[in-house]
């Protein structure tokens, strides 16, 4: 019933097939209004491009009701939902598939496909799609436009009736919206010292937890304090029911009921951590609808309303990788259930209460999302995480994310843990000759910086967080990357690079940077180089030797010497590294950074892991790398508080 | 950044052929006292580049009255010593830019400090 057909034959048109094309002419004037990127082109001709004018999101139509009405004539190959919009377009491999799809389903009552998934959109209403055919080549710019749901996003509409709704919210004691006040009087077996934790008021909302407390400061529970009040039992039926239609694979152990007043602030974008609850997380809306946020990592945002008694189910990709949240607005923008077809209209935000039911997870997380996973975040120094790049773009891609961003991070908690200078290093410095100009490659916060006022000494560093800290303490310094230093050849009479080469993550990039650092040496002109060593375990075993070592005097024989500069006592912390690329991690407290002032005060969680990405090199490869470099000499070469060390002598330019 | 660190700082821009020295355009130069060292400064007129010492300082406006050429035994001319000791270490620019001569790449300087990143790094 293409509308060719129809305009030729509209003589023969019935009833039904009169009114399905009102509602056809109305879709596509529909359709105009809400023309947001002007692309959607009607076509009188077949095409694999489907426009479904009542199955879009504004309407509660979620992308698996479409695949399951529509899957079952051909391949689909794309469905766009966009954000409050009535209208959905649908995309079959092929004109045949579509066809098929639009004589089967257009203006066909839904009744006939009786088919549990589609049951309650009969509920709710839709008693039958409309369509239209759309022009190709929109349909492949929007191909990425990824503006539909969520992958693992259900939403349920009515999943819970009117009464039900007054029911569980009796369950916990709370009003509800026919302003009867029903008070604490419910089973839910509380003590005393349970009530405050339950029953909390935040500052933009009313909360009460079953089973376990859901601490906002971690978006965790505390497995270990499991609360004396369980899911109450009025609420079980639900959670019941919600295994039963295989929502859910587990019982929820856990609930959180949140009343959202008029006005109030939202709830700000979070992703429930991964190490504390299982995949399925749902959440009942009561009373109100509310527009919840989604948002992925790459910066997509998808919004999203959530109608009065509806349920979703976030799982998968939804629960794992995208965060949710809820933006303080007095109002949101909804379509109207009582129009299916069209009415996109401003509702103003009214008190909502919401069941979150949670299962805790006592297995790690085993998820496909690593990044956003503190389970697998916490095991990657463990694990074979691409510390092996093969190409330099790979290389560069590693250290941006696991050093350079990394120090940005954790710039001022690093710094306040870098005090003094080591004696080794200070003793290279005050030794060499008044007025010397030295570089320090890779200065940190400055701690060498200020060793030796008779030095004209300047800093480099790769982190601008770092760099900073040096410029307001004074000390002169560049933000730069050690692969191409910006200073001219033979600039310096002495440069010291402590810890920074093991940072880069081929063999190549090493011995480049160890080329620059050499590079911007006079002849005759003096590095210092530190790393970090593999052998710090065997070091530590060695206790007679270190002992026997205190001298931090520079030996100048040339004889390569293993000495320990240490006191014998050792402050310093000694690392066991079953590999020589990893992940070393680093808790940073959050006291350090003022972002998270006003976030929690429990100690747990105010630390933050991150990773620093880290070669640590053999007895013998520091000394190799410098001997592929054949303008230098080595003069010293030592081990010095878990790094190797040498000392190098530019011979020629 | 001083015009002594100015005087060693290049830019590696690919495809430029030399990128020293860098143009300094200086929007904002702090003053700042630097106890002074003859010996210091002395050891320092053997590195410096005093061409581009006194193109620099006089394209930013604090010449200092140094002159254009540096002369044969200054050394002990103390005059002299202490207005090359003002421009080398006492003059800072706080906000500029620095500009690859060849590329003509603009590196900011913020702050006090020049970012050298070049963009295919610096995407973080």
């Amino acid at each position: 019933m293409d509308c060719n057909v129809q305009n030729n034959e509209r003589i023969k048109l019935n009833k039904a097939q009169k009114k399905a094309l009102r509602k056809q002419q109305r879709a596509k004037r529909i359709l105009d209004r809400h023309n947001v990127l002007n692309e959607f082109k009607v076509s009188d001709q077949p095409s694999r491009h489907l426009l479904i004018s009542n199955g879009g999101l504004g309407c509660g139509i979620t992308r698996t009701i479409l695949t399951s009405v529509f899957g079952r004539y051909g391949q689909i190959t794309n469905i766009i939902m966009l954000p409050d919009k009535p209208f959905s377009v649908l995309s079959y491999q092929t004109v045949t598939d579509a066809k098929q799809a639009y004589d089967n389903i257009h203006a066909i009552e839904l009744i006939a496909f009786c088919d549990t998934d589609v049951k309650y959109l009969v509920k709710s209403g839709i008693k039958a799609f409309i369509l239209n055919y759309l022009e190709d080549y929109f349909c492949e710019t929007n191909k990425d436009s990824n503006l539909g749901y969520p992958e693992g996003l259900l939403l349920i509409q009515n999943y819970v009736s009117e009464q039900e709704e007054d029911e569980l919210l009796q369950s916990i004691g709370w009003y509800t919206n026919h302003g009867q006040a029903s008070h604490d009087t419910h089973p839910c077996q509380t003590v005393q010292s349970d009530r405050e934790s339950m029953q909390r008021r935040l500052k933009h909302r009313h909360v009460k937890h079953y089973g376990y407390e859901f601490r906002y400061d971690t978006n965790t529970v505390d497995k270990d304090k499991p609360l004396h009040a369980t899911i109450p039992s009025k609420c079980r039926y639900i959670c019941q029911r919600m295994t039963d239609d295989g929502y859910i694979q587990h019982q929820p152990d856990q609930l959180t009921v949140n009343e959202y007043m008029p006005g109030q602030a939202g709830i700000p974008p979070h992703i429930d951590t991964h190490s504390a609850f299982q995949d399925q997380i749902v959440s009942l809306s009561l009373l109100s609808q509310i527009v919840m946020d989604f948002r992925h990592p790459d910066g997509t945002r998808i919004s999203i309303n959530l109608p009065r008694r509806s349920l979703l189910v976030m799982s998968g990709e939804c629960r794992y990788l995208w965060s949710h949240g809820i933006t303080p607005r007095k109002y949101d923008v909804v379509c109207d259930d009582n129009d299916n077809n069209s009415n996109i209209t401003l509702l103003e935000r009214s008190r909502r209460v919401s069941f979150t039911f949670r299962k805790i997870r006592h297995s790690p997380c085993n998820c496909k999302y690593p990044n956003s996973c503190d389970t697998q975040l916490n095991l990657l120094s463990k694990a074979e995480v691409n510390c092996n790049p093969c190409t330099d773009k790979e290389a560069a891609s590693l250290e941006r994310e696991y050093v350079y961003n990394i120090y940005d991070n954790i710039a001022d908690h690093f710094s306040g843990t870098r005090h003094s200078p080591w004696p080794v290093i200070a003793n290279f410095l005050t030794s060499l000759p008044e007025g010397s100009m030295v570089l320090d490659i890779g200065c940190g916060n400055g701690k060498y910086m200020n060793v030796n006022k008779s030095l004209y000494m300047v800093g480099c560093d790769r982190s601008s967080g770092l760099v900073s800290i040096c410029g307001e303490r004074g000390f002169e310094v560049i933000l730069c990357d050690i692969l191409n230093l910006p200073f001219q050849s033979q600039a310096f009479d002495a440069c010291i690079c402590i810890a920074v080469i093991h940072h880069l993550s081929t063999t190549k990039r090493r011995i480049e940077a160890l080329k620059e650092c050499i590079r911007i040496l006079r002849r005759d002109g003096v590095a210092l180089v530190y790393v970090w060593a593999l052998e710090q375990d065997q070091r530590n075993i060695d206790k007679e030797k270190m002992k026997h070592n205190t001298s931090a005097n520079l030996s100048t024989d040339g004889v390569l010497t293993n000495r320990e500069a240490d006191t014998g006592v050792r402050k310093f912390k000694l690392r066991h590294f079953e590999k020589q690329d990893l992940l070393v991690p680093w808790h940073y407290n959050n006291r350090h950074n003022k972002k998270f002032e006003n976030v929690a005060n429990n100690s747990a969680s105010n630390q933050t892991l991150y990773h620093r990405y880290y070669h640590v090199f053999m007895e013998s490869e520091l000394i190799s790398m410098c001997k592929a470099i054949n303008n230098v000499t080595i003069r010293e070469s030592f081990y010095d508080r878990g790094n190797w060390c040498v000392i190098l002598n530019k011979i020629s330019d | 950044m001083r015009l002594l660190t100015h005087n060693m700082l290049t830019s590696h821009v690919k495809g430029a052929e030399s990128g020293y020295p860098l143009i300094l355009e200086a929007a904002e130069v702090i003053l700042r006292n630097v106890d002074f060292n003859p010996e210091f400064i002395k050891r320092m007129l053997s590195k410096v580049n005093w061409d581009v010492l006194y193109q620099t300082a006089k394209a930013i406006g604090h010449l200092n009255d140094i002159p254009e050429q540096l002369q044969p035994n200054v050394e002990n001319d103390e005059e002299f010593l202490r207005k090359a000791h003002h421009v080398l270490l006492e003059v800072e620019v706080k906000e500029g830019h620095l500009i690859c001569p060849t590329s003509k790449k603009k590196f900011q300087i913020s702050n006090g400090i020049p970012n050298m990143l070049l963009g295919e790094e610096s995407s973080s």
